[in-house]
């Protein structure tokens, strides 16, 4: 990289004066020495100098009078939603008002099939549930190569559900548009799929992979437990999840390392097969 | 968050109506201002402000309170201002309606204006903001949050990077990028503005 694309680098950082001193000190030394960038600060400079010229706005304090009034009529529909505990947020609502029948009979219907879907994707040839996987356990090669299939299905699986999410628009795309329920049924499946790797990530002492499933579930569980009142909103809450924890990029260099451990087992496969043909 | 702020979202989760206009009242104005900034336009900023607030309303339950409600709202707004853009886009609207021969008072009946008796102070004054909103207006609305929250709010290239969820080498290109767009916008008024480098 040429000094000139470095200097250019740390322009906003030098305009601000928010350079570190040793960057600060090579920055001069190059605007010393370089006649168009130092022609380029003095522009940017000057813009600056321009910019802090802009008058801001001084509000009549009558103003600020309508303004809560209006937000107050805004807010209304909002204040008749009765405010649940934080612990309550993971549960969905316990309501008895009469509803129409259609809606309960779906509802359990939804519900039961959810249940024989993650009992027959988890525990289907497991008659005593999911054992607790040993230390020994781990370290053998068909339970390596099996967890493997597992982790690229659920980072995979994650990885799409997440990833559609995040480029959802919500100030744009039309939140109906999503197959909801389907994600909302895909969550699940992965939450259960994530204890099994949770399992696994305790018993094989993997403390960053445990990490990340435990950033997916939060997210997931934002995605599970919506009662689909404001899609919006529990789309913009995944979408800050996935964002602040930078989930994607995690999945992605997690599934990048899984790629590589299985070349170089298949290189040292490949090696023992080498050597037993010169033997 | 400070300990004043904290008793407040206390409150409100307890359900004191109350303590949620405290909390508009103390954010009122530095929201409004942003809002001001990012859109140019005292009816969209309006909005703006009262959306944020509305989502704010709605949000406030789950806050955690590891920033500042101010950094916290700053964050909605730029979200909530981008979304907005991105569909005033699609739907193929300008976001600034106002024109510079507009009558200002009228426009934005709130804003109390500064006396100034010699006309030609106040011709070149007016002049010279209306040069510098359009170059504001050049900037897309990333770009835009990023300027202004760094320039008029004095935000740390850092802190933006919180807010907006950004990598700080991205805050800062995008600032670099904005700055340089906003010179070019302002050199090609440079000579009507009768304004002289600095060297």
């Amino acid at each position: 990289m040429s000094s000139c694309s470095r200097c250019q680098k740390m322009m906003a950082g030098a305009l601000y004066q928010e350079l570190a001193p040793h960057h600060q000190q090579a920055f001069d030394a190059h605007l010393a020495t370089c006649p168009n960038c130092a022609e380029e600060y003095q522009q940017l400079l000057w813009t600056l100098n321009i910019m802090d010229q802009r008058q801001p706005p001084a509000i009549d304090p009558a103003y600020w009078e309508g303004f809560w009034n209006r937000l107050s009529d805004r807010l209304k529909p909002d204040r008749r939603k009765v405010f649940r505990p934080d612990w309550r947020r993971w549960f969905p609502p316990v309501t008895l008002p009469v509803r129409p029948a259609w809606v309960s009979v779906a509802a359990a219907v939804l519900l039961i099939a959810t249940g024989v879907y993650i009992g027959r994707s988890i525990y289907l040839g497991q008659p005593n549930g999911p054992a607790a996987v040993t230390r020994a356990e781990v370290l053998d090669p068909a339970v390596i190569a099996e967890f493997n299939g597992m982790l690229s299905h659920y980072l995979g699986q994650s990885r799409s559900l997440l990833l559609g999410l995040e480029n959802f628009d919500t100030g744009y795309d039309d939140p109906a548009l999503l197959d909801f329920p389907r994600q909302q049924m895909m969550s699940w499946e992965l939450l259960v799929q994530g204890q099994e790797i949770k399992r696994h990530a305790v018993a094989s002492s993997d403390p960053r992979l445990q990490h990340l499933v435990n950033e997916i579930e939060r997210v997931l569980l934002q995605l599970a437990n919506s009662e689909g009142e404001d899609l919006e909103w529990t789309i913009r809450l995944v979408q800050e999840g996935v964002e602040q924890n930078a989930i994607l990029v995690k999945i992605n260099l997690t599934e990048q390392e899984q790629g590589e451990e299985v070349i170089e087992e298949s290189k040292s496969l490949q090696g023992v097969k080498k050597s037993a043909l010169w033997i | 968050m400070d300990s004043h702020e904290q008793r407040l979202v206390h409150r409100f989760r307890e359900g004191d109506a109350a303590a949620f206009r405290e909390l508009v009242e103390r954010c009122q104005e530095p929201v409004f201002q942003l809002a001001i900034e990012l859109t140019g336009d005292w009816d969209d900023a309006d909005d703006l402000s009262q959306q944020v607030f509305i989502k704010a309303y709605r949000a406030l339950p789950n806050f955690r309170g590891e920033t500042k409600i101010m950094s916290w709202l700053y964050r909605i707004m730029v979200n909530t201002h981008i979304d907005n853009a991105r569909k005033n886009r699609a739907l193929g609207w300008r976001i600034n309606p106002s024109s510079p021969d507009e009558d200002q008072s009228q426009a934005e009946p709130y804003i109390t204006h500064t006396a100034d008796d010699n006309p030609e102070t106040r011709t070149a004054s007016h002049y010279m903001q209306d040069h510098i909103n359009r170059a504001l207006e050049t900037l897309a609305p990333r770009q835009r949050s990023v300027f202004v929250l760094r320039h008029y709010h004095d935000l740390s290239l850092k802190e933006i990077a919180r807010i907006l969820g950004l990598s700080v080498g991205t805050v800062k290109s995008q600032l670099f990028r904005a700055i340089q767009r906003m010179q070019k916008e302002l050199a090609f008024y440079k000579a009507e503005l009768g304004l002289e480098e600095s060297s």
